[in-house]
């Protein structure tokens, strides 16, 4: 698994929880399946489980959704599952929360494992540390807009008063602010998933699951959404797990993506590395129309810095290509890249940037 | 093996009736009847069984009677105009307060008074009853699939079948009539319930479990809520199923408005039975506006307006009026009903039927006059099918039957048609055409298939038209749900009126009752065939008889069939009443046997009915799944986010249920 090195992101800012330890992953999945159908255990890890989905279905009547999936997120990161429909995304986000019963595997979250705990336990993690947003919104129709937003806290049982000042602070969050008495169904879609939105804020959970939250909306609302969300998570620095089958919505939110095909993933990776170095023909043929220029920086095609070489300027390793090539089409010499602590760690020259942006691996 | 049966079959040869075997279901009943007469006062299972029910049951009708009297009737009509207003509306509340007047004003106060106060312990218990029950059965798929055969067959089953056995174990009077209600509308409260419940979104469901809801939380918070509109859909429904058969329960002496009707009839009084009909009706209008609730918009607005201080000061202003009515009401006239406020239709009513009887029975121009179509229905229609009927040997009809079914319906059909009818050959009560039951069925299903025949001829250019004009079938739509809200015994009295008894008024009441679903259903096909595929046609250059008879008509033919089945089903179940108005055979049998105390052979009937049913039911249901198409009852699942669902959306999702 690749760690990332383009973003900065300072751990330092976490809110501290308890089971939070610098090396503990805040949602850990080791060897995750979920097989539908009869006699689903008897599919995990048999020769059956590595057959197309077709021929798994004729031969066992089985369809595995998930297929031993593994990964980590680690605190305050954002974490995109990107894949077709079908790929079985959604049904591994569900295994998260044990919204979906996991066939096998571990999901642990702050280091805790849920496959062995009690149905109360189970109940309050997703009370407080675990919200979701929802694909069609699920807002319940019958209440307005504040008591949706207030609904996770009722179920706490926090008391009126307390439940619908913090839901009306998370109204103004999500920008509707007095809207609290309209009903869901007399706001548009957008607005009905900022509702959704500020819903899974409410009651301040560490962990945010995303489950193709802006599919069903208009391109031009889906960009401002998308804007939305990356402005929310500079703020509050939330856990997520983000399903889209965009993949400019993956490269534009994820700290890093895996590319989910049939139940299993193909490739997990920073937006760079996925675009730069695609693993399959399947990855690549996701990738092919991704202006690589917007994505690729220039700590990720650079060359070691030779000793003595005359540079023409500087630029940062998080530095894109977009920014870089105005300054190499002035210069003649190669232009020094520098870390985060300001030293040189590479350089970038035409040919270097040219051959990284033709490049089709 | 072949050969035994061909000696069967000569012993029998020729004979209309199946002499060679006896159920003795009858005398059996009869002695069982003999049994309860002579131990009702000592055995245990009535002195600490029925007897207590009984007695419970009469108190609580006997409370609410008491109840509604000392209220009287300005705090009557004050109370249901408060309760009315807070639940569905000002216009609504005048409405209802307006048909609590009119009660009055037909002067038939006292019965009417009856008649609310079962309807309310009925209502009472069916809801009591039904709401946890339709609960269980939403999330508890085993408990639903364990209970339907049983609400199947309290559904199908014609009321009088068993109210017979209510009158048994309970006596004459309020309680038999409560018990049969309940057994009447329970099913359709348990089934509305929920499949209220069950229409709400799996994601919606999942939103609660997510959020950490428990299963009694996302009961309350979001299942419970979401439904709320189908399920208060479900018990005005109820109601009304509830009010059709109280009326019925006239006849096993529980008095009220059926009570003033079946006099009507019975006397040939029918400005009496017209009066009676119309406080019926304006009941009906009274309970419905009680229960409807506000349409989406208005529902939403007084939720908004509403604060609390506002909300006190209505609640106030409310029992004020109600206390200040009650008291006006003592001091006036104690409390009855003034006999100077009066709008009877009864002489009216009666110098219209003298006139029709005098001058449209006969020598009308071209159509001959009502008497005329009567006699020409009789010979050249009813009496050639039911005599090939009767006088055909039983096995003949049997085999012939399910022959039919078998080819159009397929193997199980056909078996359960063969069983059906092969029961009814073993019934030999002492029927009205003085042989067997078999006689009596058959001349029955003659009536029945000519009511159906009329019925669907007349339904199906209806229904295309209303599927095909909005604007008709909105024009229609009230009258439709006013047909059906009737109780049965109200169409009666015109055709009395036009064609005195015998079985073509029979017949035509039972078309009358049964057009709407008929109506409705084509309707329904018509209207849900996809707007694109229409759309297609027309780009193909198809004219507007192509696409009728192309598109829209094969679409809707499973609908259609279904609207047939109902069609069926409704006229089995008013055959009771129309052998009350001659049609005679099983009809008659069944209210002889009721009324006079001849319960073997009422419930001999009453079995007969049922095969009927099994055998038009099954054989016409099989049809309708059978046809590709737009099915009815599939494409009605209530969206989450349809509020208000048509009320008819609702009756057909029972009728199809």
């Amino acid at each position: 698994m690749t760690t990332t090195s383009g973003t900065e992101t300072t751990t330092g800012s976490l809110p501290a929880s308890e089971a939070t330890s610098a090396d503990t992953p805040t949602i850990s999945c080791r060897g995750v399946w979920k097989v539908f159908g009869p006699h689903p255990e008897r599919v995990v890890g048999s020769a059956d489980a590595d057959l197309p989905r077709a021929e798994l279905e004729a031969r066992t009547g089985c369809v595995a959704a998930v297929r031993d999936v593994s990964f980590d997120v680690a605190a305050g990161r954002v974490f995109v599952v990107m894949g077709l429909s079908g790929s079985g995304k959604s049904t591994l986000v569900r295994c998260l929360s044990r919204l979906i019963e996991p066939t096998a595997g571990d999901v642990l979250i702050d280091g805790d494992d849920t496959a062995h705990c009690s149905a109360q336990w189970l109940r309050d993690l997703r009370r407080d540390r675990v919200s979701m947003v929802f694909q069609h919104f699920g807002l319940l129709p019958h209440r307005r807009v504040l008591d949706n937003v207030a609904f996770g806290l009722e179920v706490q049982g926090k008391s009126k008063s307390e439940r619908h000042a913090r839901a009306g602070d998370m109204l103004d969050l999500v920008g509707l602010s007095g809207l609290g008495d309209s009903y869901p169904d007399e706001l548009s879609g957008g607005m009905q998933q900022r509702v959704g939105l500020a819903r899974a804020l409410a009651n301040d959970p560490e962990i945010l699951l995303f489950d193709e939250p802006f599919s069903a909306l208009d391109p031009l609302i889906r960009r401002d959404m998308q804007d939305e969300v990356a402005r929310l998570q500079r703020e509050l620095k939330k856990t997520v797990v983000f399903i889209t089958h965009d993949l400019h919505e993956a490269l534009k939110l994820g700290d890093e993506i895996a590319i989910m095909r049939d139940g299993r993933f193909v490739q997990v990776g920073t937006p760079e590395a996925v675009v730069a170095h695609p693993v399959d023909d399947y990855v690549r043929d996701f990738v092919r129309d991704v202006p690589r220029e917007h994505v690729l920086t220039a700590g990720g095609i650079m060359r070691a810095p030779v000793d003595g070489e005359e540079t023409a300027g500087t630029v940062t390793e998080t530095t894109l290509v977009s920014d870089l090539l105005p300054i190499v089409v002035e210069s003649e010499r190669p232009v020094a890249v520098l870390d985060g602590d300001g030293r040189v760690s590479g350089a970038v020259d035409r040919l270097i940037v040219l051959r990284a942006l033709a490049e089709d691996d | 093996m072949i050969a035994a049966f061909a000696v069967l079959l000569a012993r029998v040869w020729g004979n209309p009736i199946a002499t060679w075997w006896n159920f003795r279901i009858g005398p059996w009943i009869d002695s069982v009847e003999e049994w309860i007469i002579l131990h009702r006062g000592n055995h245990w299972l009535f002195r600490w069984g029925f007897d207590p029910i009984a007695r419970w049951l009469h108190n609580l009708v006997q409370w609410d009677l008491n109840a509604l009297h000392f209220v009287t009737w300005p705090g009557l009509i004050a109370l249901v105009v408060v309760v009315a207003a807070r639940v569905s509306g000002i216009r609504a509340a005048l409405t209802a307060g307006a048909a609590v007047f009119v009660i009055g004003g037909l002067g038939v106060w006292e019965p009417a008074m009856v008649t609310v106060a079962l309807m309310l312990v009925s209502v009472a218990i069916v809801l009591a009853l039904g709401l946890p029950l339709g609960i269980l059965s939403a999330r508890r798929p085993a408990f639903e699939r364990r209970t339907r055969v049983v609400l199947d067959a309290m559904q199908v089953m014609p009321a009088f079948c068993y109210l017979l056995p209510c009158v048994l174990l309970f006596d004459i009077g309020y309680p038999p009539a409560v018990v049969a209600t309940v057994i009447f509308a329970l099913p359709a409260a348990i089934r509305l319930t929920s499949h209220g419940l069950r229409g709400v979104p799996d994601r919606l469901m999942e939103v609660g479990t997510a959020h950490g809801a428990t299963a009694r939380q996302s009961l309350l918070k979001i299942q419970l809520p979401v439904a709320r509109p189908a399920l208060l859909l479900g018990i005005n429904q109820t109601i009304n199923l509830a009010l059709g058969i109280v009326v019925i329960a006239a006849l096993v002496g529980a008095e009220g408005l059926g009570q003033e009707v079946l006099a009507g009839l019975q006397h040939l009084d029918v400005g009496q039975a017209f009066d009676a009909g119309l406080a019926i009706v304006a009941v009906a209008i009274v309970l419905d506006r009680l229960t409807a609730g506000r349409p989406l918009r208005a529902a939403r607005k007084f939720r908004r307006d509403r604060t609390p201080e506002r909300a006190r000061i209505e609640m106030l202003a409310g029992a004020g009026a109600v206390v200040i009515a009650i008291v006006a009401g003592k001091l006036w006239s104690s409390g009855a009903f003034p006999t100077s406020i009066d709008f009877s239709l009864h002489d009216p009513v009666n110098r219209v039927v003298e006139w029709c009887r005098d001058n449209l029975r006969t020598g009308v121009p071209i159509v001959g006059g009502t008497g005329s179509i009567s006699d020409f229905t009789v010979i050249h229609l009813l009496d050639p099918i039911r005599d090939f009927l009767t006088q055909r040997p039983w096995w003949e009809v049997i085999c012939g039957v399910t022959a039919v079914a078998w080819i159009t319906a397929g193997r199980r059909v056909a078996a359960a048609c063969a069983i059906a009818l092969l029961v009814v050959t073993g019934l030999h009560a002492d029927g009205s055409a003085g042989g067997s039951i078999w006689i009596d069925t058959m001349d029955t299903l003659s009536q029945v298939l000519v009511a159906v025949v009329i019925s669907m001829l007349i339904a199906l250019p209806i229904g295309i038209w209303a599927g095909r004009s909005e604007r008709f079938f909105a024009a229609i739509r009230p009258l439709l749900d006013a047909m059906q809200v009737m109780p049965a015994f109200v169409y009666l009295v015109p055709v009395i009126g036009l064609f005195s008894v015998g079985r073509v008024p029979g017949i035509i009441a039972s078309v009358i009752y049964a057009l709407p679903p008929g109506i409705r259903l084509t309707a329904l096909g018509i209207r849900e065939v996809p707007p694109e595929t229409i759309e297609a046609a027309r780009s193909n250059g198809a004219t507007k008889f192509q696409i009728l008879t192309k598109v829209q008509l094969p679409l809707a033919l499973r609908s259609i069939m279904l609207g047939l089945n109902q069609t069926i089903l409704m006229v089995l179940s008013v055959v009771v009443i129309a052998g009350l108005v001659g049609g005679g055979a099983l009809g008659v049998d069944v209210v002889y046997g009721l009324t006079k105390s001849e319960l073997g052979l009422g419930v001999e009937a009453g079995i007969a009915i049922v095969a009927l049913a099994v055998v038009l039911d099954r054989m016409t249901q099989a049809w309708a799944v059978g046809v590709r198409g737009v099915a009815g009852s599939t494409r009605l699942r209530t969206p989450p986010r349809a509020i208000r669902i048509g009320k008819t959306k609702l009756l057909d999702q029972l009728e199809t249920a």
